[in-house]
């Protein structure tokens, strides 16, 4: 058996296994960990008012992050069968955390709220997004576009290689748009029809959640984007080009985890309401 | 809390005609107060079910009224309510509308013409 024949059997097998993990955690039911985590962060009460919007926002994330993961996995395992080699690398990472990260986001951002037929009631109190996150989960999108913005044009210059320079500051900018414009849909997304309390503080928990998913992965990603950079500009020949990435990567993903763990969520002040006997009865679902 | 509105579907009245109606008596009411933003297009259009051209054109309707202000930075704003500014055609057409959803509200809740009165002449009084 020739080296190429075993690289595209092992390709095959982790294909398979990646498809078959796939099917099992899109399959298997939101577990109670990572719905105790909802519940810990957005204080939001889970009832069995609101149990199916949390559940199925869950659920449907999961799916998303998933899908994008396998769909990366695809193009990784379609490009290795097409030049008949075995690629593991810096880069292999990064195509798998991108197809992470536009999963999450695709997931964050839909909504399944379905509505009836009869009078539909809704609050004339604008949506906006510092309702729902900090000034820092706000404005560091837009920090990291710009510093992009301001790195691609000096490295293009100093390393005369103003292609690769043009497209990260290129991904960068889009990337941020299409923060901009997923942040809309979150806001704009239509609210579930009952009126019940504790389904609009989930509804704004969720809203909540989403918000810091998209910006969290502009950030990522565009953070990822100006470390480069800046690692184009400091580098002496360009040998470690693939070491600097995957560092600066790994970098990004540990503060860009920290800081978010630390933003606030200050659409809880808003929803917050005296909760009433019968819902006590109700009670939280077990 | 926040001022609610309501959208029937099966009502007579067009949708867009029901949004006006009831954004120009919350802030004539004083619920909405001026400088107030209103929601996007699509978040309300979102909300009430119905199409982002149904929202437009209350909101068109309500800025032609001098009700509320379109602005690039801060959307939808509600104007200080202005009965000089207000022509006695216009004000015969939004007495006109108000009665027609009031109406509606009556029948749909199967209450009598009576009812309806003395419900209004209670409310004219807290007014005053």
């Amino acid at each position: 058996m020739t080296v190429i024949a075993l690289a595209l059997v092992l390709i095959a097998l982790a294909a398979l296994a990646i498809g078959l993990a796939a099917v099992a955690v899109s399959l298997a039911p939101v577990a109670r960990p990572r719905l105790d985590r909802f519940v810990a962060r957005t204080g939001v009460r889970f009832t069995s008012a609101n149990a199916p919007y949390v559940l199925d926002a869950l659920a449907r994330t999961m799916r998303w992050r998933t899908a994008g993961v396998v769909l990366a996995s695809a193009v990784w395992f379609a490009w290795d069968v097409l030049h008949q080699t075995l690629t593991v690398g810096t880069y292999t990472g990064v195509l798998l955390a991108t197809g992470f990260l536009v999963g999450s986001v695709v997931g964050e951002v839909g909504s399944a709220v379905s509505r009836g037929s009869g009078p539909r009631t809704a609050s004339l109190a604008a949506r906006r997004e510092r309702d729902y996150v900090g000034s820092w989960a706000r404005t560091s999108p837009a920090v990291v576009a710009a510093l992009s913005v301001v790195l691609g044009p000096v490295a293009a210059l100093v390393r005369s290689e103003p292609v690769g320079a043009s497209l990260l500051v290129a991904v960068v900018l889009m990337a941020w748009a299409a923060g901009r414009g997923c942040t809309r849909l979150v806001l704009e997304r239509p609210r579930p029809p009952e009126p019940d309390a504790d389904v609009v503080a989930a509804d704004d928990g969720l809203r909540s959640r989403a918000l810091h998913a998209v910006g969290g992965a502009v950030v990522l990603g565009g953070s990822w984007s100006a470390i480069t950079l800046v690692a184009n500009l400091l580098r002496g020949d360009g040998s470690r080009d693939g070491v600097v990435a995957g560092c600066a990567l790994l970098l990004m993903a540990v503060v860009a985890w920290w800081a978010w763990r630390r933003a606030t969520a200050p659409f809880l002040v808003l929803v917050v309401r005296p909760v009433s006997p019968e819902r006590v009865q109700d009670g939280p679902v077990a | 809390m926040s001022a609610t509105i309501t959208v029937d579907p099966s009502s007579g009245v067009p949708p867009y005609e029901q949004i006006r109606g009831q954004v120009e008596v919350l802030v004539l009411s004083g619920h909405l107060r001026p400088g107030t933003s209103l929601p996007t297009i699509r978040q309300l259009a979102h909300d009430l079910g119905v199409a982002p051209g149904t929202v437009q054109r209350a909101y068109r309707e309500l800025e032609l009224a001098g009700v509320v202000e379109s602005n690039r930075r801060r959307g939808t704003v509600v104007l200080e309510p202005n009965v000089e500014r207000t022509s006695r055609t216009q004000r015969e057409q939004r007495l006109q509308a108000a009665a027609r959803e009031l109406v509606a509200t009556a029948r749909g809740l199967g209450v009598d013409l009576d009812s309806v009165e003395s419900a209004l002449r209670g409310q004219w009084a807290v007014g005053d």
